[in-house]
């Protein structure tokens, strides 16, 4: 199991990553009680269909861990602090092994090979990651522009599926 | 292995080898002097041992003590966002599920459907959270290890030899 490492972790930074997690929890229930349209027009149109229903799911859940890397930039990005990125890091890597570890548990999600391929990649760009050192490099341009490349994918899925 | 009392009692016995016999009735009166001797050593002796261990407790508990002052605003920082941390989390469970229930409801939305994301929004919500708890939790172990390390690196000058160097 992936350990995070807290041998430099000072409160600043800790408070840092604390409150970009909590951002994203309250960014995801905001979702729902502001009727958020596009996530309230899928839960009509996709209420008889359980397999589109579950990758509406699957989007939100991919969509909302790549909200925490605008959420960090937003609160920390301007910070250039290496060690709170590096914290930030390990704890989102966390939320994307469990996501990964229960896909490859049940069987009856659908979509789950591009569910699990989407995970890996982000999985794969930040394994890379050093430090916010490299901010400026590709590898943070391709998280930071995920979010609108999943997006576009799962739409794919939903129109491949829907067809067949 | 011999009680102290009875090496006190040997001693004492040693000491006034050869007396026998020098005064009429000596072996009594020796007996009782023996037996004098030995009670006020060993008074005198317990006394000191005690105020030797009571000594060192002192040092322990005053050492504990600067520790613990000396990390207060580390105690104080782990113990405020753990509780904010249980807060949001009663919070959750207690309001912010009622009010997404609510909102799910008012907008029509499928019962089957709704209970689905409500269970969906409670696992990603706990898994963040626990996560979140996780990071705090070993920051709060990080600290007791340096606390536990600073206390065992002053353990070694609280010892009986020391105390007694220093009362002398």
């Amino acid at each position: 199991m992936y350990q995070i490492s807290l041998k430099k972790v000072n409160k600043e930074n800790l408070l840092d990553v604390l409150e970009v997690f909590q951002e994203g929890r309250s960014s995801l229930v905001l979702r729902f009680t502001s009727e958020e349209p596009e996530l309230f027009g899928n839960l009509f149109e996709y209420e008889e269909n359980t397999n589109l229903m579950a990758l509406v799911m699957e989007k939100e859940y991919i969509l909302w861990i790549n909200e925490h890397f605008q959420i960090f930039d937003k609160f920390c990005g301007r910070k250039e602090n290496s060690e709170t990125f590096t914290l930030f890091k390990e704890l989102v890597f966390k939320l994307i092994e469990n996501k990964i570890i229960e896909y490859n548990a049940n069987n009856d999600i659908s979509s789950k090979d591009l569910c699990i391929s989407l995970l890996q990649d982000k999985r794969e760009v930040l394994q890379d990651f050093i430090g916010v050192a490299s901010k400026n490099e590709r590898n943070y341009k391709k998280l930071l522009y995920s979010y609108q490349k999943d997006k576009v994918l799962f739409d794919r899925e939903f129109k491949r599926l829907s067809r067949s | 292995m011999k009680d102290f009392q009875s090496s006190i009692v040997d001693a004492v016995k040693n000491a006034l080898k050869g007396t026998e016999g020098v005064i009429d009735g000596i072996d009594g009166i020796q007996a009782n002097l023996v037996e004098q001797i030995s009670n006020e050593l060993n008074e005198q002796v317990t006394l000191n041992n005690l105020k030797s261990k009571l000594a060192v407790l002192f040092e322990y508990e005053k050492n504990y003590l600067e520790l613990v002052k000396e990390y207060k605003e580390e105690i104080k920082f782990a113990s405020t966002i753990q509780e904010d941390l249980r807060k949001e989390r009663a919070k959750f469970f207690s309001d912010t599920l009622q009010e997404v229930s609510n909102t799910l409801s008012e907008a029509q939305i499928d019962n089957e459907v709704a209970s689905r994301w409500l269970k969906e929004l409670v696992g990603s919500y706990t898994k963040s959270l626990d996560l979140s708890s996780g990071l705090i939790e070993e920051h709060t172990l990080d600290m007791i290890g340096k606390i536990r390390s600073e206390a065992k690196s002053n353990k070694a000058s609280v010892d009986v030899s020391n105390i007694t160097k220093k009362g002398e």
